[in-house]
C-alpha cells in the first residue's frame, strides 16, 4: 500500500511551529502525568491500605478498661465472646518544647496485632529510644535522630512508623476531625514501656481483639459481633472505651477519603483535554484557511476528503500520544510519588507498591485521543465539505460570500480596526474565554480554601449552640445552674443522590435557654446546613433511617435553625422521646456556657467546644494546602498557555497584514495597538465577565458534586480577595503574553507581504 | 534630483550558489514624473524596487530621496520615511482580508496629516458604491483599485508600483493603468513602475530596462501616449 506523501508535512510542520507544539505538549504531558500520577498513586495507596488489614493484622475492634484484667479474666473473656484479646497498653504524655496540647500516645513495641510499619530509621532498642508516627513528626518537625523530653527524660527517635490503627491520627473516636499537629502515636520497647508505665504509673488498660471468625462481612454482621463482645465485657469489665473497627474512625476515615477526588481529577483531565482540542480546531481551521489553494488543488488532483482529514488529524493526535505515553511514565515513576505524598501528608500510610493501573491508562491515553479525534474531526468535516473549487477561489463560507458587518464610519478607525480584529477571531476569543473561565475556576479552587475555612470556622463559633456541649455515655446529674439537658441521637440519610451521612437529632427543652427558635408540635428545625446541602425548603418531609434497625422516621421541616456546625435536626425533648422510645426524663447530655466539673470523664462521650472546630479547620489547612497549591499553579500555567497560544493564532492568521501595514508606515508599537488591544480588551473582559461565573459554576459544583461526595457540611463560601488574586493573576499572566505577542510583531519581516498570498 | 539610485548592488544566497541580482544600478528622477522599469522575469526590478521602498536593503550603493540617503536611516527613520514618502501597489494587492474598502483605504489615510478626501477618492477609483464591501466580495480590478487608494490616500512623493496589472485581464489592466495614470496628473506624484508588459512603456515619461541586474536601455519617453491608447 502507497503512504501519503503528504505525511512528510507533518514532521515539518512539528519543526516550523515548535514552540507552539513544545508548549501544548509540555502542557499536555503535565496534564496528563498530574492525573496518571494521582489516578495511580490513589489506587497504589487503596490496594496497600486494604492489604494493610491482613498485612499488618489489624485489630477487630479495642476496648479501654479502667483496671487491669488478670490472665483469668482475659481468658474468660476470650472464651464467652470467641475472641483473642492482646494488650494494647499506652499512655499519653506531653512532650516538651512542641504545640501547647500536644500529646504523644505511647505503646509497646508490638509483635501480633497491629503491627507497625517502619518507615524510616530502625526500631528503638533501648530505654531512652522512641519509634515515632511519621506525620506528626514531619508536622512538628522532628527528625530521625532528634531527641524528644517527656516523662522527665530524654528520648532519641530512632525510627518513623506508620501504625495501622492510627492510618488517620484522630485522638479519641469522639473527635469531629483527626489533628496530626497536636496529636502523634509513638512505639518504645516492652520493656522501657514497663519501666515507665507500671502499676504505680498506671497506662491506660487497652486491649484489642480479633475474632477467631473472621466472616463479618457486612456491616450489620460487624455489628451484631461487636455486641456480642460488648455484652460480654459488660459482664465482667468497667469499661471506660468501646469501638469496634468499623467505627474506628483513626483506621476508618483514610479508606472513606480515598477515591474521592478521583471523579473531581478525571472531570479536571477531560476539560483540559476538551480545551486543548479547541485549540488544535482553532490552529486546523486557521491552516485551512492559509492552505486553501493547496487544499484546492488537492482535492481537483483525486485527494479524498478522508485523506485530507486524517492528514490534518495526525498532529493533534500524535501529540496528544507522545504527550500520554511520556505523561504517564513521568506520572507512574515521579508525580505518583508527589501524589502519594500528598497522601501521606495526611495519613499515616504504610508503605505501598505501584500497581498496573488499567483504568489509569484508558483515562489519560485513550479518552483524550478519543476527545482530541471527536473535537477536531467534526471540525475537519465542517471545514473541508467546499468543492475543490471554492478552495481554489479561497470562497471558504459554504453558503455565499462572508460579508462586512457594518461599523458605522463615526466610529474612529482604530476603533474599527480593532473590532474588525475581534470580528475575524470570534472562536479564537471564545475559546479564550471559556479557557480563562476554566482557569481561574482552578485557580479560585485551589485560592478559595484557606478563607473559607477561616470564614467557616468565624461562623460556627457564631452560631455554636452553646460553649460546651456535652455527649453522656450514661444520664448523669450535676449541679451546674446553666447546664441544660438535652437528648440527642444520630440518624442516617436515605437520600441517594448524595452519600450517605450521619444526621444528628437534638430533643431539646421547650422553654430552651439554647434552642432559642420555636419548635411546632410535630414538626422539627433543620440546620441551615443541613437545608443548604440537601436543598430543603420549610415544609418538606426528611426520611431518616437508623442504619442498623433500618427502622424509617419521618420529620417534616417547620423552619430553618442557623447551625452551621453540623447536619442536624431538633424536636422538642418530648417529641424526641416518643419517636425513639425513651422515657419521658430521657437525655444523653449537656449545653453549658461554663464547662461542667462535677461529672466525672468517664461518663462522658464527648465534649464539643469550639476548639474542635478549629482542630477541624488546621487540619484541612495542613492536609489540603500541597493540593490546593497545584491547583493554584496549573491555572496560571493554563492562564498563560492559553492566551499564548490563541493570540499567537490571532498574530499569525494576520501576518501578512501585519506586514503590509508595515511597509505602509505603521510602527511596531502602533501595530500592537491595532493587534493587541482587541486581544487585551477580550482579556479583560473574559476576567472580569468569568469571575460572576465562576462564583456560580463553585456554588453548583459544591452544591451538586461536593456536597453528594462527602459527608457533613461546609458553606460555600469565597472571598472577595480570592477573585481579585485570580484577576490580578490573569492579568501578570497576559503581560508575559502581550510581551511574546509584541516581540513576535517586531519579527515579522517587510518581506512577507511580497509572498504571494496562498 | 528628487531621487537618486546610486551603483545599486545586490546579490543572493552564497559561496557556488551566489546569484548576483542588482550589479551597479545608478539613475536619477524629478519629481512628479512616471517611470517604468521594465525587463524579464529575474532581471531585478523588483528587488530594485524593494530596495527604493526600504523593504530591502542594498549590499553596496545607496537610495536617496531629497538628499536623504536610506541606507543611513534607522528601523523607526525608515519607518517614518515610508510613513511620509512612499506609497505601495503589489500585484496580488495585499488587502487587509478583514476591513471593508473603505477601511483598508483608511489604513493609508491614518498615516496622513493631511490625507486626501475619502469620498472624492472613493469616487475617483470607482469604489464608492463597494465602500462597505470585504476584499472577497471583491473582483481582481476592484481590489487593486482598493489598493491604489490606500497608497494615495497619503497622497505620497514617490508610488511604488510591483506589475499592478500583473493578474488583470487586459480591460481591468487598461482601468487600472488609466487610474495611475489619472493620478500622477491630479496628485502629482513620482511613479516607479515595475513590469514585464513591453506595451506600458509607452506611457511613461522614462523608461529603465533591465536585463541580468544591469540596465540595457535608460531613455525619456518622448512620445509618451495616454493610457487609455495602450494597446498589447
Amino acid at each position: 500500500m502507497k503512504k501519503n506523501p503528504l505525511r512528510k508535512r507533518i514532521l515539518r510542520e512539528f519543526r516550523q511551529d515548535f514552540a507552539k507544539y513544545l508548549v501544548i505538549f509540555a502542557f499536555m504531558i503535565m496534564l496528563i502525568c498530574l492525573v496518571s500520577g494521582f489516578l495511580v498513586a490513589d489506587n497504589s495507596m487503596a490496594a496497600a491500605y486494604k492489604e494493610g488489614f491482613d498485612k499488618y493484622n489489624i485489630e477487630d475492634g479495642h476496648f479501654v478498661s479502667a483496671m487491669k484484667l488478670d490472665e483469668k479474666m482475659i481468658e474468660t473473656i476470650e472464651k464467652d465472646a470467641d475472641i483473642s484479646i492482646y494488650n494494647m497498653w499506652y499512655a499519653d504524655e506531653a512532650v516538651d518544647g512542641l504545640a501547647e496540647h500536644a500529646k504523644l500516645r505511647v505503646y509497646p513495641d508490638r509483635e501480633d496485632l497491629n503491627l507497625e510499619c517502619l518507615m524510616e530509621g530502625v526500631m528503638p532498642q533501648t530505654d531512652s529510644e522512641v519509634a515515632m508516627d511519621r506525620v506528626f513528626a514531619k508536622n512538628v518537625h522532628l527528625q530521625v535522630g532528634d531527641t524528644i523530653h517527656m516523662i522527665g527524660k530524654d528520648f532519641t527517635i530512632t525510627g518513623f512508623v506508620a501504625l495501622p490503627d492510627y492510618s488517620c491520627l484522630f485522638e479519641n473516636n469522639s473527635d469531629m476531625m483527626f489533628d496530626s499537629i497536636h496529636f502523634g502515636v509513638g512505639l518504645m520497647t516492652q520493656d522501657a514501656f514497663a519501666t515507665y508505665w507500671n502499676d504505680e504509673n498506671t497506662p491506660e488498660y487497652a486491649y484489642a481483639w480479633a475474632y477467631h471468625n473472621q466472616a463479618h462481612e457486612a456491616e450489620t454482621e460487624e455489628k451484631d459481633a461487636a455486641d456480642d463482645v460488648l455484652e460480654v465485657l459488660k459482664k465482667q469489665v468497667a469499661l471506660k472505651d468501646f469501638i469496634p473497627q468499623y467505627a474506628n474512625k483513626a483506621i476508618q476515615f483514610t479508606g472513606e477519603d480515598m477515591g474521592s477526588d478521583k471523579a473531581m481529577f478525571l472531570l479536571f483531565d477531560y476539560i483540559v483535554v476538551a480545551i486543548i482540542a479547541f485549540v488544535f480546531a482553532i490552529t486546523i481551521s486557521n491552516t485551512i484557511s492559509a492552505e486553501a489553494g493547496v487544499i484546492g488543488t488537492l482535492r481537483a488532483l483525486g485527494y479524498t476528503k478522508w485523506e485530507l482529514i486524517r492528514h490534518y488529524l495526525a498532529i493533534p493526535v500524535v501529540v496528544t500520544l507522545i504527550a500520554a505515553g511520556i505523561g504517564n511514565i513521568i506520572g507512574y515513576t515521579v508525580i505518583k510519588q508527589y501524589m502519594a505524598d500528598l497522601y501521606y501528608n495526611s495519613y499515616s500510610l504504610c508503605t505501598y507498591e505501584t500497581l498496573w493501573n488499567m483504568e489509569a491508562f484508558v483515562d489519560t491515553t485513550v479518552v483524550p485521543v478519543l476527545l482530541m479525534l471527536v473535537i477536531n474531526t467534526f471540525v475537519l468535516i465542517r471545514k473541508l465539505r467546499l468543492t475543490p473549487q471554492q478552495f481554489l477561489r479561497r470562497d471558504l463560507k459554504k453558503h455565499g460570500k462572508r460579508k462586512a458587518i457594518h461599523l458605522s464610519s463615526r466610529i474612529p478607525f482604530l476603533h474599527r480596526f480593532r473590532f474588525r480584529i475581534l470580528f475575524q477571531n470570534v472562536s479564537n476569543y471564545l475559546t479564550l474565554v471559556l479557557g480563562i473561565a476554566f482557569a481561574g475556576l482552578i485557580m479560585c479552587f485551589g485560592e478559595m480554601m484557606e478563607p473559607m475555612l477561616e470564614d467557616y470556622t468565624a461562623l460556627i463559633q457564631d452560631s455554636l449552640i452553646a460553649k460546651y456541649q456535652y455527649i453522656l455515655k450514661t444520664p448523669v446529674e450535676t449541679k451546674m445552674k446553666d447546664a441544660e439537658k438535652y437528648a440527642v441521637t444520630e440518624l442516617e440519610t436515605n437520600t441517594e443522590k448524595f452519600m450517605k451521612e450521619d444526621v444528628t437529632i437534638y430533643g431539646v427543652a421547650s422553654d430552651s435557654r439554647y434552642i432559642t427558635a420555636a419548635i411546632p408540635k410535630g414538626k422539627v428545625l433543620a440546620s441551615n446546613g443541613y437545608m443548604d446541602k440537601y436543598g430543603l425548603r420549610v415544609g418538606d418531609t426528611l426520611q431518616l433511617v437508623d442504619s442498623y434497625t433500618k427502622e424509617e422516621y419521618t420529620f417534616e421541616v417547620a423552619a430553618e435553625y442557623k447551625y452551621d456546625a453540623a447536619v442536624a435536626i431538633f424536636m422538642n425533648r418530648t417529641e424526641f422521646c416518643e419517636t425513639f422510645d425513651k422515657e419521658n426524663d430521657y437525655y444523653s447530655g449537656y449545653f453549658a456556657q461554663d464547662e461542667i466539673t462535677d461529672i466525672d470523664d468517664k461518663y462522658i462521650a464527648a465534649t464539643v467546644t469550639q476548639d474542635d472546630y478549629l482542630k477541624i479547620s488546621n487540619q484541612l489547612k495542613v492536609s489540603m494546602g500541597d493540593f490546593m497549591a497545584l491547583f493554584k499553579v496549573f491555572g496560571v500555567i493554563m492562564f498563560i498557555l492559553l492566551m499564548y497560544l490563541l493570540s499567537k493564532q490571532i498574530i499569525e492568521k494576520n501576518t501578512q497584514s501585519i506586514s503590509m501595514v508595515k511597509i505602509l508606515g505603521y510602527s511596531n508599537m502602533e501595530i500592537g495597538k491595532l493587534y493587541i488591544t482587541s486581544t487585551t480588551v477580550v482579556v479583560i473582559v473574559g476576567l472580569l465577565v468569568s469571575i460572576p461565573c465562576i462564583d456560580a459554576l463553585l456554588d453548583y459544583l459544591f452544591h451538586t458534586y461536593l456536597y453528594q461526595e462527602m459527608t457533613g457540611y461546609v458553606p460555600y463560601i469565597i472571598s472577595n480577595f480570592v477573585f481579585v488574586e485570580m484577576f490580578l493573576f490573569g492579568l501578570a499572566s497576559y503581560f508575559v503574553v502581550l510581551i511574546l505577542q509584541f516581540i513576535k510583531i517586531r519579527k515579522i519581516p517587510l518581506e512577507e507581504a511580497l509572498k504571494n498570498v496562498e | 534630483m528628487f531621487l537618486e539610485v546610486s551603483d545599486i548592488q545586490k546579490s543572493f544566497g552564497s559561496g557556488e550558489s551566489r546569484v548576483e541580482v542588482l550589479k551597479g544600478i545608478h539613475f536619477a528622477m524629478e519629481r512628479g514624473k512616471m517611470c517604468v522599469l521594465l525587463g524579464p522575469s529575474g532581471s531585478g526590478k523588483s528587488t530594485l524596487l524593494n530596495i527604493i521602498g526600504g523593504i530591502d536593503t542594498a549590499d553596496a550603493g545607496y537610495v536617496a530621496v531629497e538628499g536623504e540617503k536610506m541606507a543611513q536611516l534607522s528601523d523607526k527613520e525608515l519607518t517614518r520615511f515610508r510613513r511620509e514618502h512612499l506609497g505601495y501597489i503589489f500585484q496580488m494587492y495585499n488587502l487587509i482580508p478583514n476591513l471593508t474598502v473603505r477601511e483598508n483605504i483608511e489604513t493609508g489615510a491614518f498615516l496622513s496629516k493631511n490625507p486626501l478626501d475619502m469620498d472624492d477618492l472613493l469616487h475617483t477609483l470607482g469604489l464608492y458604491e463597494h465602500q462597505n464591501k470585504l476584499p472577497n466580495q471583491l473582483s481582481g480590478g476592484q481590489q487593486q483599485r482598493t489598493a491604489i487608494g490606500r497608497a494615495i490616500i497619503k497622497n505620497p512623493d514617490i508610488l511604488l508600483c510591483d506589475e499592478p496589472t500583473g493578474a488583470l485581464d487586459y480591460h481591468t489592466s487598461k482601468d487600472i493603468l488609466r487610474l495611475i495614470e489619472e493620478v500622477n496628473q491630479k496628485y502629482g506624484n513620482t511613479i516607479l513602475m515595475v513590469t514585464h508588459n513591453d506595451a506600458i512603456q509607452k506611457m511613461a515619461d522614462r523608461v529603465i530596462i533591465l536585463r541580468d541586474g544591469q540596465i540595457r536601455k535608460d531613455y525619456e519617453n518622448d512620445e509618451k501616449i495616454s493610457a487609455a491608447d495602450l494597446e498589447w
